[in-house]
Formats: C-alpha cells, structure tokens, sequence
C-alpha cells in the first residue's frame, strides 16, 4: 500500500480549483467538460426542434416561449438545429467525451499523450460553440440557408446588401463558417490525441485485440474522420472567401461549381454518420456483454469488419446528390457502395445479437437503452437501404422520409447510446449510483415519445410533404387530413419526449446528492476502467497495471468469479492480496 | 519491475512526438489534396482561359522560391542531426539559417504578390470580370488561396521555431527540432506540388 | 541503419538513435538536378510530354523529401499505411468528382 501511495502521488502536485476543473490537463475532466458542453447545447437544439415543431402543427400561431415565427426565422432554427446536433451534441458527447473519458482507462494508462493539447481542443470547442450561439445574435441574425451550407445561399447571398469586409465577416453565414471550421479543428486534435494514446501508451499486455471494443471503434472514427473532414476545411476557406472577399468558387456566373461545394461537404458529411455511429456500436457492444454475462460473439470479425466499413464509408458519399444534377454513371456506383456498406454493419448487428443468445441478461437501465438502441437503429438502417437506391431517393428525396430514416439513425446513435453510456460509465467517472427505476422510466418514456415523434412522418414523406416548407397550410391542396394530423401528433409527442428528459435530470441531481460512494466495480466488468476506484484518482491507476486477459472473459468456467477482470494474473496472486489490487477505493484516496 | 520494463516497451515502438507529428501531416496533406483536387479539376475543365492566365504568373520567383525551400530543409534536417548529438550551437545555428530561409520565401512572395497586383490580378480581378474573363478571375482567386494557405503554413512554421529554439537555448527539449522540422518538410513538399501546378505547366 | 552521418561523425549509441541519418547532402543535390530537370523540360519536349516529366520529378522529389529527410524508410508499417491512406482519400475524392465539374461544360453568363 505504501508503494501505491508513493506512485500516485509522484509528478501530481496539489491543484486549485481553476487548474482541478476549468483548466485541466486531466483527461477526465476534459471528458465531462465535452459531455456538459454537449449536454447545454443539446438543450438549445431542443429548444429550437420545439419551435419549429410547433410552428409545424399550428401553422401561424404564436409559439408559447418564443413568440411569433416568420420564414426566415422558421429556416434559421432548421438550420441550426441540425448543425448543433450533430457538431456540438453528437461529436462532443460520442467522440471526444466519451473518447477523452475511456480511452487512457481502457487501456491503463495515466493520461493522453498530449494533454496540453487535449485542454487546447477542449477551448476550441468552447470558442466554437460561443462564436455559434453569437451568430443568432448578429444583424440579420443567425445562418438560414439548411445545415448543409449548400451555395449559393451560404456564399456571397448578401454580398449586395452588405458590401463591405466587416460586414460580411460578422454576418450570421460567416461566423457559422467559422465555428464549424473552429469546431473541426477541435474534433482533428482531440483525434490526433486519441490515436497517439492508443497507439503509444497502452498498458503493458494490452495488444490490439485484448483492447475493448470500444476503443477500436473510437481510434477507427477518428481516423476516418480525420482523413474526411480535411477536405471540407479547404471548401470551408473557399467558401468564406466567398462570402467576404466576393471570389466565386461556387458561383456558375464566375465559372465556379456550386456542385464542388455539396461534395467537399458530403465527403465529409457521409463519413460523419459512421464516426458516430462507430463510438456508439462501441458502448453497445460493451453494455451487451457485461449484461448478458458473455464474451462479444466474434471479436476480431467484429473490428475488420468495421475497419472494411471505414474504408467503404469514405466512397459512398454522393448518395445524398442523387438530385443535384450529378454524372448518372457515378450515381449508379455511389448508390451500389450504399447498399454493400449495410454487410459490415449487419455483420457487427448479428455479432451483438449472437452475443445476447444464450446469456443470463440482466435488464439494468444501461441494458434496456442499449437494446433500444439496437430495435431503433434497425429500422433507421433498413429505410437506409432503400434511400441508398437512387431510383427510390429520386422520389423520397427531400421529404420528411428522410428526415425520419435520418432521426431513425441519429437520434438512437447520440441518445440511446449516450444515455447508455451515462447509466452504465456514471458511477465509475462520478462516484455515485443514479437511480436504476428512473433510469428505466426515462428509458419507456423517451422510447415511445420518440416513436410517436418520428415514425408517422414516414407516411407524410411518402405521401410527399416537403420537409423546407414551414407552412403547410398554404398548400391545403397537397397535403390533406390524416397527414395534418400526424403532424400534430408529432408535435405533442416531441414535446412529450423533451419534457421526459427532464426525468433524467431529476436523476442526476439526486444521485449526485447521494452521500454513498459507489463501489469501484458495480456491475462486475471485465475492462480495465472498472479494476480502479471510483472516480479513478488523478493518473487513473494507483499501481501501474499490466493486462494478461481479454476484455470479454465473463462466465469462464475455471475461475471461481463469473468474470476475470484484464489484469488478474493468476501465477502470484493469492486472494489477500487480490482484494488490494480491486478494491483500492477509499483508503488510497484519503490518503493522497 | 523489471518484468514491467520487459513489457511496456515493443522494441520499435514510434516515438510519441512523432507519431503525433506523422498524424498531423496526413490530415495536412489531405486538406491541400481537396484544394489541389479542386484546382486541378478547374483546371482541367478550363485548360485555354486558365493557361493563359498563368502565363502571367512568375516563374522566375517561383523557381527561386522553390530552391530556397528546398535548401532550408535541409537546413532544418541538418539541425535535427546536430540536435541528435546535441550539439546546441550548431543547431541555432542551422535553425536560425532555416527561418531566415522561411523570411526569404515569404518576402519574395510579397514581391511576386505586389507585382501582380499591380497587373490587376487579385483576389477577384475586377479587371478581368469587367472584360468578361470571369473563368480567368477564378484561376486567380485559386492562385491567391492555396499559396495564401501554404504561405500561412510558413509562416506558422517559423513561429514554431522560434518556439523550439527558445527551449534549445537553454538545452531543453532538444528532440522537438525534429517535430518542427518533419513540419517543414512537409511545407516544402506541397510547395514542390504548388510550383508546377501554378507555375510551370502553362 | 548507418551509424554515422555525412560528416563521418560516429552516433554515440546507434541502438539508442530511433533511426539512422541518410546523406543529406547528396539528397540535396538529387533534390537540385531534379529540379533543374523539371525547369528545363520545357524548352526540349513537347507540352505533353514535358508536362508528365515534370509532375514525374515532383513525385520523384517528393519521395526524396519524405524518405530521407522525415526518415520514413526507417519507419514502421504503419506510418507507411498512413500515407497510403493519404493518397487513396485523396484519389477517391478526386475520381468521385471529375465527372461532375470536369467533363461538365458551362456556359458563362456574363452580368
């Protein structure tokens, strides 16, 4: 224990309280920071879902909590909403908090390998984030022209309005520019960072494929979402150049190509669904296997296929172009790649069912959203297939069947992912139990709000309602009752799933008021992150680990426990001294 | 512990700065690949109007350019080998050579700028547009951005080495001169992309 | 792995050295005639013709730059995976996109 004592304490020197939690090297901290930052702006692109939602069933309306709604405005949410949920909501919470949070844990380490530069991604971030919410706030106010950016209506759309330099840089388009340039950045050096930990320090023992799951699929999304997204940064130059030099990149009269614009973006655009669906895959397949008791069904086919489906991710981007005019040839090819990138992602689904059958499955709250995960991104993957074929997206392109399959995707990934994340990693990065009952009580309600919210719009897409125009009822002769109905029941139910969240909370707040600790490994986990205490010490790992086991050895009949944690070594240890190394909690921390 | 020593370190592991480094230059090179992919396919769709237009470019300074960049990396790997034997006055001393190499690009590349602006050849060429050559305006406009972004990426390199230098100064950290200047190395070779594309092949 | 350098210095440690120095003087030099190569094509060849050399000395360069002075041939697989995905992103976004700007032609309406 002495010994233990001496290593934590060696190299880390008291801290205060701007140095423990505003300006932390600590890859912990960094991790929540993400995930409240992600959390605060997921609250706002409800707030505007809210608005749209209602401005949508009760066309005209004035909104309670907002006022009244004009086009222009109706468009700005739209705008908005998407951009924030998947660039300040998505990739904060999926990528680099959770990244930033399991990453050096998972395989035992003390930190990143460059935590300066961790700290610095993090401000980026939140640089981003405030220079996002300003450009609401400027004359002519905030971005309207559809989160896709898509020119002419981000290039140069006001350059007769506002002729002069200063003006154009702090219009609403060119600060959204930039925050999305700024917030890439962030992601690339958060990714760096994941890589080089991964690659560099992981505990001794721990070779590629004893690593969890989890932190393949993080190390594959950053990388594939280093090599998309880089091509988008000079696009987003250009495009800011279009904006307040006046140059025509993307100006047909100036011999520039619109279409060049749509793919730099969806080059990047494409790839963005897998590098969050991949950390998400990840928490599932860690969920599923501790919960059902045994090891993931075909690991290492599990990671080549994911790697096959990051390398096909990056070919199959101009699926979402079918209609803008591009090479019939080319279409015909984007639209087979779509179709064949579903085999890794079934294969990886059938792994996860295979991993259920047969296990003693423990339905904690952690468990149930991971299913839900599983039931809902199903059917969002399976209307994939047919919005991949590009004679069926010709017909549903634009219409609210795509924003449905798209909510049937996205909405599980960040939601039911992350809320499983946060019920089953919670009490090992807190310290506290939440709530399992509310837990599952948020879980039925989001679940069938969430339906109710989504899955009628999928008939008013086929039926052919456009998903841009924010008045319906000036197209009474398109658009008739039952499907006027579904938009209020859309509506209702929206609001519903919004006000269920405050449920989780209410769980958050009394489980962080709860005066017990929770015990360093609740749930009786294989990986690493759960052989420390609760909340890992500064540096993670009083003693140095080394791993000797895979991560998913549950229910392995030679051992008397039902799991064999990574690093238990059984040629030394007898059970006295087995107890220390699991069980270090209290006393090693009140020591030091 | 000494099982631990046996562990931990695979005997070729990559050291971590530069792995770091190599990670950052791949994405580097892919962000001038999209804007070199989006030159060239302009390129290639406008082969008679933009040829013309880089017939006014200066090959003059861009070949100069080019040897003076080819020269300060090796200047830059010269001071990397000295910092291997850390031998800290030769490595001022080849550092110091290789940022003023840094100053010479870019004060030849004002120069080059001046003299074309004054030809009317600027971001936008309204003098172009007003002639109706708005195809001619754009090559300029893709002219001005990528050696632009690339004469930003020297300009950061420098500020770097200043950095590194500060710390060499005092005989610290003597293994970041090789991050800095696997940086360079890399300035240089997209400018060794950049010269033909915008210079030479007219 | 070379234990010395151009000027004959012998390293300390080889074993400790992550990777050895090529001659960097040579190097230049190659890099310099290469360069004169490119200049001087086109006076000689035809466009065509003088258009392939050149980009083939660019790479050529290039390849020099990398593999010698970033000491890439010293380096594991997997930095060279690296850049091979470099090149395939790059490649797949180019080939995905000529057919839609290149082989387009446009008609430009004056304002």
């Amino acid at each position: 224990m002495g010994q233990a004592i001496h290593l934590n304490g060696n190299g880390h020197h008291e801290q205060s309280f701007w140095t423990k939690y505003l300006f932390s090297t600590d890859h912990k901290t960094i991790g929540m920071q993400y995930i409240i930052t992600g959390l605060f702006m997921a609250a706002i692109g409800g707030f505007l879902a809210y608005v749209f939602r209602m401005n949508l069933a009760f066309p005209g309306e004035a909104i309670p909590l907002f006022g009244e709604l004009g086009p222009q405005q109706y468009n700005m949410l739209v705008t908005n909403h998407g951009m924030i949920m998947v660039l300040w909501v998505a990739m904060p919470i999926l990528v680099s908090g959770l990244g930033n949070l399991l990453i050096p844990t998972m395989i035992g380490t003390d930190d990143m390998a460059f935590p300066t530069v961790n700290m610095l991604s993090y401000w980026i971030f939140l640089l981003s984030s405030v220079v996002l919410l300003a450009s609401f706030f400027v004359p002519g106010g905030g971005f309207a022209g559809g989160w896709t950016l898509y020119p002419p209506l981000s290039a140069g759309a006001y350059a007769d309005t506002s002729p002069d330099f200063f003006t154009a840089l702090f219009s609403g388009t060119s600060l959204f520019i930039l925050a999305v340039a700024l917030e890439i950045v962030s992601m690339l050096m958060g990714g760096i960072n994941f890589l080089v930990t991964t690659i560099n320090k992981r505990a001794p023992g721990m070779s590629a494929f004893k690593m969890p799951v989890m932190v393949w699929f993080l190390c594959i999304a950053s990388l594939d979402f280093m090599f998309s997204v880089a091509p988008l940064v000079a696009g987003a130059v250009m495009l800011l150049f279009d904006n307040i030099l006046g140059t025509g990149f993307y100006d047909p009269v100036r011999g520039g190509d619109p279409v060049l614009f749509q793919h730099l973006f969806w080059f990047f655009g494409h790839p963005e669904v897998y590098v969050i669906l991949l950390p998400a895959l990840g928490v599932i397949g860690e969920i599923i296997t501790v919960f059902s008791r045994k090891p993931l069904f075909a690991y290492r086919t599990i990671v080549k296929l994911s790697l096959i489906a990051a390398v096909l991710a990056i070919v199959v981007w101009a699926h979402h172009q079918f209609i803008a005019g591009i090479d019939p040839r080319m279409a015909t090819f984007f639209s087979v790649g779509t179709i064949i990138i579903s085999i890794p992602f079934a294969g990886v689904f059938l792994s996860y069912m295979a991993t259920l059958w047969g296990g003693s499955i423990r339905f904690s709250a952690a468990m149930i959203w991971a299913l839900g995960f599983i039931g809902l991104f199903l059917i969002g993957g399976l209307t994939g297939l047919f919005l991949g074929s590009n004679t069926f997206d010709i017909y549903a392109h634009d219409t609210y069947f795509v924003v449905a399959h798209f909510h049937y995707t996205l909405f599980p990934i960040v939601f039911f992912a992350f809320f499983a994340a946060f019920y089953y990693w919670f009490p090992k990065f807190v310290g506290k139990q939440l709530n399992e009952k509310l837990g599952k009580i948020h879980f039925w309600l989001t679940f069938v709000f969430f339906n109710g919210t989504f899955f009628l719009l999928f008939f008013n897409g086929l039926m052919g309602q456009h998903r841009r125009v924010h008045d319906y009822s000036l197209f009474s002769n398109v658009i008739q009752e039952p499907y006027i109905t579904f938009e209020k029941i859309s509506t209702v139910c929206a609001i519903l799933l919004i006000v269920s969240q405050f449920i989780f909370l209410y769980n958050l707040v009394i489980s962080l008021r709860k005066k017990e600790r929770a015990p360093s490994n609740p749930w009786n986990a294989a990986t690493l992150e759960w052989q420390t205490s609760s909340p890992p010490p500064h540096g993670n790992f009083p003693v140095p680990v080394k791993v000797y086991h895979g991560p998913y050895e549950y229910s392995n009949p030679s051992f008397s426990l039902d799991y064999v944690p990574q690093n238990y070594d059984e040629r030394i240890m007898d059970t006295e001294s087995k107890q220390d190394q699991y069980e270090p909690t209290a006393d090693i921390i009140s020591t030091t | 512990m000494s099982q631990q020593q046996t562990l931990s370190v695979p005997p070729k592991a990559i050291p971590q700065g530069r792995l770091g480094i190599w990670i950052l230059i791949a994405g580097e090179l892919v962000i001038f690949g999209g804007l070199i992919a989006a030159y060239l396919m302009n390129r290639l769709r406008y082969p008679d109007q933009w040829s013309e237009q880089a017939a006014h470019t200066s090959t003059f300074f861009g070949a100069f350019n080019t040897v003076v960049l080819l020269f300060s990396s090796y200047s830059i790997v010269r001071a990397h080998a000295a910092a291997t034997r850390a031998q800290v006055n030769k490595v001022l001393v080849w550092m110091s050579i290789t940022i003023g190499c840094g100053l010479l690009f870019l004060v030849n590349k004002t120069i080059e700028y001046s003299g074309e602006i004054s030809h009317g050849f600027t971001m936008t060429s309204p003098r172009l547009q007003e002639a109706g050559n708005q195809i001619g305006s754009l090559f300029w406009s893709f002219y001005y951005t990528m050696t632009g972004l690339h004469g930003t990426h020297v300009l950061a390199g420098m500020v770097a080495m200043l950095i590194v230098m500060a710390g060499v100064r005092k005989g610290k950290n003597l293994h970041r001169v090789e991050l800095v200047g696997m940086y360079w190395h890399m300035v240089d070779l997209i400018w060794i992309f950049l010269f033909p594309l915008l210079y030479i092949a007219k | 792995m070379k234990p010395e350098d151009d000027e004959g210095v012998v390293y300390p440690d080889p074993q400790k050295d992550y990777h050895g120095h090529p001659d960097y003087r040579k190097t230049l030099i190659y890099l310099l005639v290469l360069f004169g190569i490119s200049l001087l094509v086109g006076y000689v060849f035809s466009p065509f013709i003088a258009i392939s050399i050149i980009f083939a000395t660019a790479i050529w360069k290039t390849s020099l730059v990398v593999k010698n002075f970033m000491h890439l041939k010293y380096e594991p697989f997997l930095i060279w995976l690296t850049i091979l995905v470099v090149l395939f992103t790059i490649f797949a976004f180019f080939w995905g996109v000529v057919p839609d700007i290149t082989m387009v032609p446009l008609e430009v309406v004056p304002k």
